[in-house]
């Protein structure tokens, strides 16, 4: 299982900052520096997720990756094809 | 690993950070040291919900989500609140994630600790629909998700827009600038309120999608348990005098299933299946295997009417979803 920090723009929708760990430890003391580093900036989410891979967090925290659109689409496209 | 703070201590650093416009430095400190447990427990489910057979990942809650909750639920303390470690996994459909349920309760009672399902499919939070499983380790709640993928596509999508729109849509609020951000889609104007009334129809929709696939599923099982059934009366094909012959006691379960199939239903049945009905355990074995007969059909109906009724929800669907999808503005 891996551990990853991810710092992500809420308005902008955007990750801007990922870093893997190992164990989860160092992880969450990553995480309580970057939200030392963001504290005045409120937009800014900052969290450990863990997760066999990125990919795997790509499929349970979409939408760190995914606009609403594409959410939205990949729901339509999953549904069209069950037809 | 115990909580390195006095539950009232970890209940006053609640109380700090909710009235803080941001977190201090030694609350950041006590922060760190006092999730630390939660990160640790948590780090246990995932492995046992690996180990039963699912694909977790987990966080322990943001500084900012915590203090929101704390924020927005009068009376609540950081001590209490469930979800400070959280897992989540997606299955594929209603059945998959009864299953899954199940497993956990399962697995937990035999552990020993205590399991409390939390149910928010027929009665949903703001739309939020999906079964939640909190368990203790170590005097410590874990809260488990199990969401189907169109459940989750669904809390995916609010919580993006909530990033955007403001996080008070999660809980029943007005988008920020309710009206003045209109989107358009396929030609029709939406404002944000719209969207989220939408997004509110779209989990309505969902929910009956999915009922109305298990029932389709159940359905099918039955009518192919039914036809295995008749099969085996029909080859090899028994000779016409044993077919006249009254049913023997090796044949009266059958009888007795088919007739519990069809009692239900008598109103349904014309003539010939009433008088079967009634006939009791009175009949030849070609009486019964037109008994077996009627319930195929009968389940077969039942099939094409679920199915029917499945389009036209389905198109729903798809045409909510359509409007989500086409219906945003530039990054959410």
């Amino acid at each position: 299982m891996e551990h990853y920090l991810v710092i992500y723009d809420r308005r902008a929708g955007k990750i801007i900052r990922h870093r893997r760990f190992r164990t989860p430890g160092p992880a969450l003391a990553a995480r309580f520096e970057a939200e030392r580093e963001f504290r005045e900036v409120p937009d800014i989410e900052v969290v450990v997720l863990g997760a066999d891979s990125w990919d795997a967090l790509k499929q349970t925290h979409s939408r760190y990756f995914k606009a609403v659109q594409e959410l939205a689409g990949a729901a339509l496209e999953r549904e069209n094809r069950s037809v | 690993m115990p909580l390195p703070v006095s539950k009232s201590e970890f209940n006053r650093l609640g109380d700090r950070l909710i009235v803080a416009a941001s977190p201090s430095e030694a609350d950041l400190e006590d922060l760190a040291a006092v999730l630390a447990p939660y990160q640790e427990v948590l780090e246990r489910v995932k492995v046992h919900l690996r180990d039963l057979g699912f694909a977790p990942s987990g966080r322990v809650k943001t500084t900012t989500t915590m203090t929101d909750k704390l924020r927005r639920t009068r009376g609540m303390q950081l001590s209490r609140m469930q979800d400070l470690a959280g897992a989540r996994f997606v299955v594929h459909d209603l059945a998959a994630q009864d299953e899954a349920r199940d497993k956990i309760s399962e697995f937990y009672a035999e552990q020993d600790c205590s399991c409390r399902v939390i149910d928010r499919r027929a009665d949903p939070r703001f739309g939020y629909r999906a079964v939640h499983v909190v368990t203790r380790i170590d005097e410590l709640p874990v809260e488990i998700q199990i969401r189907t993928e169109l459940q989750d596509t669904w809390a995916q999508i609010v919580e993006r827009l909530a990033d955007r729109w403001g996080r008070g849509i999660r809980y029943g609020q007005d988008p920020e600038d309710p009206e003045g951000a209109i989107v358009s889609s396929g030609g029709r104007r939406y404002s944000r309120r719209d969207v989220v009334a939408e997004l509110m129809k779209l989990s309505d929709r969902i929910w009956s999608v999915e009922q109305v696939r298990r029932h389709l599923d159940s359905a099918r099982r039955g009518l192919n348990e039914a036809s295995s059934k008749l099969e085996m009366f029909r080859h090899p094909r028994p000779d016409s005098r044993g077919l006249e012959r009254k049913i023997d006691s090796g044949l009266i379960p059958v009888q007795e299933s088919a007739a519990q199939q069809l009692a239900p239903r008598s109103a349904e049945l014309d003539a010939e299946g009433q008088a079967l009905l009634n006939a009791g355990t009175d009949i030849t074995t070609r009486q019964l295997i037109r008994m077996l007969d009627i319930g195929v059909n009968l389940i077969a109906r039942d099939v094409s009417a679920i199915l029917a009724g499945l389009a036209s929800r389905e198109q729903q669907l798809r045409d909510t979803l359509q409007v989500i999808a086409g219906a945003m503005d530039e990054g959410a």
